[in-house]
């Protein structure tokens, strides 16, 4: 249990399979309870012994279905099994009393399909639960109008417009998150991507430096190899009985940084684990643009000194910067002239140093991606006056 | 281990969230009003084809004009809007729960019973820890408490069965689910919130890192006043085209100067211009870190950067020395790698005294990058890692000098 709720805690690290597995489990641990509850509520039932030994059969039958995919890792299959037990509850709870929590039952297992949030789910099943409920109060209504009632048409119409108020109202919510989910993946996936590009030019720009001032990389200092050498049989011996086995994996890792990593990989040459430890280490090599390199940098930018939030700071767009046209115009004619004359591209040497042609900025400027900085209007304004840009800037 | 992971997160980050949150409160607020609005409609409808008292039904109505007008209020009032629309959010959840259990005690029926799951379907669209901790109790208790105390709402005719017990196991399932539900999904929104303020807040250090890096490469600066010079000429060229008078010039003029004198000496120089028309001039400013650069730099880099429809953001994305599926060997060299390269100095950053490296690696989100048991080995002997590099890499750079 403290598993369970540690895992709930933690969700957020979780992966969308793990949390779907978590769910399965806190599904389980429900359906549990109901399935107690069904016996429970036999004594009141008005079904005849044989549909509720029937009932009681296929429940534990479809529980203990879910338990094995659980067990197997097939979640999904878990998943709709697990659904498929819920609606099997319900519909005998429905059928086999006139009582108002049969009618509450259906609100249960919308709440489990809720419980799952997957759009799709919810739109089949929970369509089902739904098309079902209203069937159940056009034709069963009158069985669970209240002795309070002023018009038992107006109390089934009430229970109609809550049921399908209920459905809609998930569907919207699903909607709604699902877009913000979507679109908050793409913009962290797309940045993911830049933050990488540049930091690939800051590792061409580290090379180059070494390149000039002589240097030798630091992967083949001997005593950068003897430092992680030493630190790593130190914190072996911690953990295993000999701690100095390590020391034949740094020296590999040291002797990938001299090999095609990926040509080691793909060898049919070489032994497993060889080829494993080749695979784990291609994201820390010292010698390219990597894992490790990324790490270190992000390590680097704590330390950076930066100004406080303002609203503009993740702003980009030149029409959410300024509201001047002459601001607009001015820092138009700054982007176009700095991507013409300033080095921002790797050329075919895979150096830093190409600049873009007109015509490439022009391309750049009606592409899509160019949204995010200019507004139609500005894109307009320079492709009717793109010679005086050549000319001056 | 004691850790304050917050310690070393950026400083950008909270306020940049409460901007991203506001953006997403404003369209919930929005909806929640038109849902209520429908329903209030429907209400209205129903209890006038009723005929129900002329005491309840305009108090019913006066209800629902309190709720609009409140929250009319709280979304107009554009200072502090977040604020305003969480106290929109506590609100309407303690009203529509209160009008539904109104509702309920005057019709005393099961079907009006049943609102009080719509209400809580309103009012699940936020997606707040503190919204679901006060409708789930309300909900329950509202629940509980009238089907308790008004043992009339859930006669039926023909029905002497113990039907109190019963909702009140399905109104605890319901609740239970239904919060673990919310529970998990707002922890990964705040997740997501997190981890997009910190990617925006990354790459304008990584940018600031690639320039710094750029200048060094290429032993100059850019050249600024080369684009003060051609961009005058150019819109001394434009404004002849489109035949009006040169009204680039002042500004250009202004910001030639904006490093060199304060916005006071600016402001007595070029009396046309306001305070805030020169601030705003301030993000024209090309100098690096300076926003105008960084939107030039990102503009030249996001050329291709395309996402794949299936591309999810998920554990595998993140960078770390603890992937689930290395070996422990390549978890504790990729670490020591690591803390072996930030205790050198680089043109990107200097060494990390090695108090600050612990600090960091027991404050941050490295806690979490790092394999849990190499990470104890490094906090419990530090100093001996610390001795380890001195020795060893301190030694070679005393051998390069001499």
């Amino acid at each position: 249990m403290k598993t369970l709720l540690d895992r709930i805690r933690h969700s957020e690290f979780l992966t969308f399979n793990e949390v779907l597995r978590l769910k399965l489990i806190i599904v389980t641990l429900f359906i549990s309870a109901f399935v107690l509850l069904s016996y429970i509520s036999a004594p009141f039932s008005t079904a005849d012994d044989n549909t509720f030994l029937f009932v009681s059969v296929a429940f534990s039958f479809l529980f203990l279905l879910t338990i094995l995919f659980i067990a197997i890792n097939s979640n999904r299959i878990a998943m709709h099994l697990s659904i498929i037990t819920i609606l099997g509850i319900t519909f005998a709870f429905v059928n086999s009393s006139n009582y108002f929590y049969g009618f509450i039952m259906f609100f249960v297992s919308l709440t489990v399909i809720i419980f799952y949030h997957d759009i799709v789910t919810y739109l089949l099943y929970g369509g089902i639960v739904t098309g079902y409920g209203v069937f159940y109060i056009i034709t069963n209504g009158s069985y669970i109008v209240g002795t309070n009632s002023i018009s038992p048409l107006i109390s089934q119409d009430t229970y109609l417009i809550v049921l399908i108020g209920f459905y809609v109202v998930f569907l919207i919510q699903f909607i709604v998150s699902d877009s913000i989910y979507e679109k908050m993946n793409n913009d962290w996936l797309k940045m993911s991507k830049t933050l990488d590009r540049y930091q690939s030019f800051s590792s061409r720009y580290l090379s180059d430096l070494s390149e000039k001032n002589e240097e030798q990389p630091i992967y083949e200092s001997g005593k950068f190899q003897q430092t992680v050498n030493e630190l790593s049989t130190f914190i072996n011996e911690f953990l295993e009985e000999d701690g100095s086995k390590i020391a034949e994996v740094v020296e590999y890792y040291f002797f990938l940084h001299s090999q095609d990593i990926d040509e080691i990989i793909k060898s049919d040459k070489g032994t497993t684990l060889a080829k494993r430890y080749a695979k784990q280490f291609k994201k820390y090599m010292l010698n390219d643009d990597t894992e490790m390199s990324s790490l270190l940098y992000d390590f680097a930018t704590l330390f950076k000194e930066t100004p406080d939030y303002s609203e503009s700071r993740y702003q980009y767009h030149l029409s959410d910067l300024f509201d001047d046209r002459i601001n607009k115009l001015i820092a138009l004619a700054f982007l176009y002239k700095f991507l013409k004359n300033e080095t921002t591209q790797f050329d075919k040497y895979g150096s830093a140093k190409r600049v873009l042609a007109h015509e490439e900025i022009t391309e750049l400027f009606i592409s899509k991606e160019f949204r995010e900085f200019l507004s139609f209007e500005l894109v307009n304004f320079y492709l009717d006056n793109q010679e005086l840009f050549r000319e001056h800037l | 281990m004691q850790k304050d992971t917050q310690k070393y997160a950026y400083k950008q980050l909270e306020p940049y969230k409460a901007t991203l949150e506001l953006g997403h409160l404003k369209l919930k607020t929005l909806l929640v009003n038109v849902l209520t609005m429908i329903f209030a409609v429907i209400l209205v409808v129903i209890m006038y084809h009723l005929r129900v008292q002329p005491n309840y039904f305009y108090t019913f109505i006066g209800f629902f004009i309190v709720f609009f007008v409140v929250n009319f209020a709280l979304y107009a009032y554009d200072n502090d809007q977040y604020n305003n629309l969480r106290i929109a959010m506590y609100f309407n959840t303690i009203a529509l729960f209160s009008i539904t259990a109104a509702l309920i005690i005057v019709f005393q029926t099961p079907s009006v019973f049943t609102t009080l799951f719509l209400a809580y379907a309103v009012i699940f669209i936020y997606q707040d820890y503190k919204v679901m901790v006060l409708s789930n109790v309300l909900v329950f208790i509202f629940g509980a408490l009238l089907v308790m105390n008004f043992s009339t709402i859930l006669d039926i005719p023909n029905n002497a069965t113990p039907q109190v017990l019963l909702i009140i196991i399905f109104l605890f399932i319901f609740v239970m689910l239904l919060a673990l539900s919310s529970y998990i999904l707002i922890k990964r929104k705040m997740f997501f919130y997190n981890q997009l303020a910190q990617i925006k807040e990354s790459e304008i250090r990584n940018i600031d890192i690639l320039e710094e890096l750029h200048e060094i490469v290429d032993q100059e600066e850019m050249d600024v006043e080369s684009y003060y010079d051609d961009v005058e000429a150019f819109t001394e060229e434009l404004s002849k085209k489109l035949e009006i008078e040169n009204v680039f010039k002042r500004k250009i003029d202004v910001l030639r100067q904006l490093d060199k004198k304060s916005l006071v000496d600016l402001k007595e120089e070029f009396p046309e211009f306001t305070i805030e028309d020169i601030k705003k001039l301030k993000l024209l400013e090309l100098r690096v870190s300076h926003k105008m650069r960084n939107l030039a730099i990102k503009a030249s880099k996001t050329k291709d950067v395309e996402i794949e429809k299936t591309e999810i953001f998920s554990e595998s994305q993140f960078k770390s020395f603890n992937h689930s599926e290395d070996s422990m060997y390549v978890k504790i060299i990729s670490f020591v790698v690591f803390y072996v390269l930030i205790k050198r100095d680089k043109p990107y950053l200097k060494e990390v005294p090695e108090a600050v490296i612990r600090d960091v690696f027991l404050n941050s989100k490295y806690f979490y990058s790092v394999n849990r048991k190499v990470l104890k080995v490094y906090l419990d002997n530090n100093e001996v890692f610390d001795t380890i590099v001195n020795d060893i890499l301190k030694e070679e750079t005393n051998e390069n000098l001499t």
